[in-house]
């Protein structure tokens, strides 16, 4: 009689495939599952940081701001800082959602120019949830107006204010995770 | 000799080299593993006739199996760095409110109006961050760095966010001299004392 046909020296029977399928799954399932839950917390933390680095400098640009300003007024809101003029501001109020600070330079020995940084708390849809927009204004120039806006802010008052005589900004974030609070104190440099 | 034996005498080979792995499957996928991968079990040769039949032309099911598990063991140790990830984010995150802290206490103490220094603050004022006042010598206060998203245990989701409070702050001026330091304590979750004790420091002149 000839050799008869060896079917394990074929290949793999249907049982061994099957088993090979299935933990292949498991694996590739396990790892994409791992992999995606993975991406998502990185996902949630970067979001969270990334706020937080906005908004820390934003703090830094206020607190740059009123320290180098030659003046500077809080106000109601940007309706009351309308009322201001190139040369001198409106009249303010001790704490309120919009602070502008003006500082007056010159270039050489030429002419002199003023520029003007405000920040300005729009309150949102949501409760208590707004945008902080910065404006950088060449008031002597025609040169563009700069504007950015910081989103996710929320606070219990007024954003700015002269409390005890110093003037300060106090709000908050909401991050994915958690709540991130900003105080800012400066002292301008002509106040000192 | 039989089943398993080594070129060269160690004692783990000497131990097992007397087994017929015919009888242990599982061990025997373990110890292919082994030779596979350590130097030392590659002086280790198994005789064919000690195998099982069905093994001369790949891996059996269970080794496949013996391996899955091995690797699913693995994978699901890998989540383990994601907790490490979390605490350092989390840390370096404090770090940078810490120096927030004491840099919006560093124009405060240079810079506030004579008056205030004078006055008695108390260490248990309530909402203190948002007062404005600076540190009087000797005085401490007590916050809250970290304010986490509440949960709430029931699973309920109500409309509106809060915050709970963790991780306290310690803050404190001492004059030494001609300087003032300012101190702020907290102390990392995840750690022990003493390496979760974080200080970190300001030296200010006094004013004039």
């Amino acid at each position: 009689m000839k050799n008869s046909f060896s079917r394990r020296e074929a290949g793999l029977t249907l049982v061994e495939l099957l088993a090979a399928i299935v933990s292949v799954t498991l694996v590739l399932g396990a790892a994409t599952g791992l992999a995606i839950t993975a991406i998502a917390r990185q996902k949630v933390e970067f979001d969270a940081a990334q706020l937080e680095t906005q908004h820390a400098v934003l703090a830094n640009a206020i607190f740059n701001a009123i320290k180098t300003s030659d003046s500077f007024q809080i106000f109601d809101s940007s309706h009351s800082a309308e009322t201001s003029s190139l040369g001198s501001y409106g009249i303010g109020v001790p704490s309120g959602n919009y602070l502008s600070c003006r500082h007056n330079f010159t270039v050489g020995g030429g002419s002199g120019g003023l520029v003007e940084q405000d920040f300005e708390f729009v309150p949102g849809s949501a409760d208590r949830l707004g945008t902080l927009v910065q404006t950088i204004r060449f008031l002597s120039t025609n040169q563009q107006q700069v504007r950015k806006e910081f989103s996710g802010v929320f606070a219990t008052g007024p954003l700015f204010s002269m409390k005890n005589g110093i003037p300060q900004a106090h709000w908050s974030i909401s991050t994915n995770l958690d709540r991130a609070d900003f105080n800012v104190y400066a002292m301008p440099l002509s106040m000192r | 000799m039989r089943g398993i034996w080594s070129r060269k005498q160690s004692n783990w080979s000497e131990s097992i080299r007397r087994l017929d792995m015919r009888s242990f499957p599982c061990v025997l996928a373990i110890l292919r593993i082994a030779c596979f991968l350590s130097r030392q079990g590659k002086d280790l040769q198994i005789e064919s006739k000690y195998m099982p039949s069905t093994n001369s032309g790949g891996f059996s099911l269970t080794e496949v199996m013996v391996s899955v598990a091995v690797l699913s063991v693995s994978a699901l140790g890998l989540t383990s760095v994601w907790k490490l990830a979390d605490d350092k984010a989390l840390a370096a995150r404090l770090d940078e409110r810490a120096t927030r802290i004491l840099a919006e206490y560093s124009e405060l103490q240079n810079f506030a109006p004579q008056y205030l220094l004078e006055q008695a603050n108390s260490s248990s004022r309530i909402d203190f961050e948002t007062q404005g006042l600076p540190l009087s010598p000797g005085e401490t206060r007590t916050g809250f760095m970290y304010h986490p998203r509440h949960v709430d245990p029931a699973g309920g989701k109500g409309g509106t966010v809060t915050f709970d409070d963790a991780i306290p702050y310690q803050l404190a001026l001492v004059t030494d001299g001609q300087v003032q330091l300012i101190t702020l304590t907290y102390q990392l979750p995840y750690l022990s004392d003493p390496k979760a004790t974080v200080v970190k420091q300001i030296r200010l002149n006094l004013r004039q």
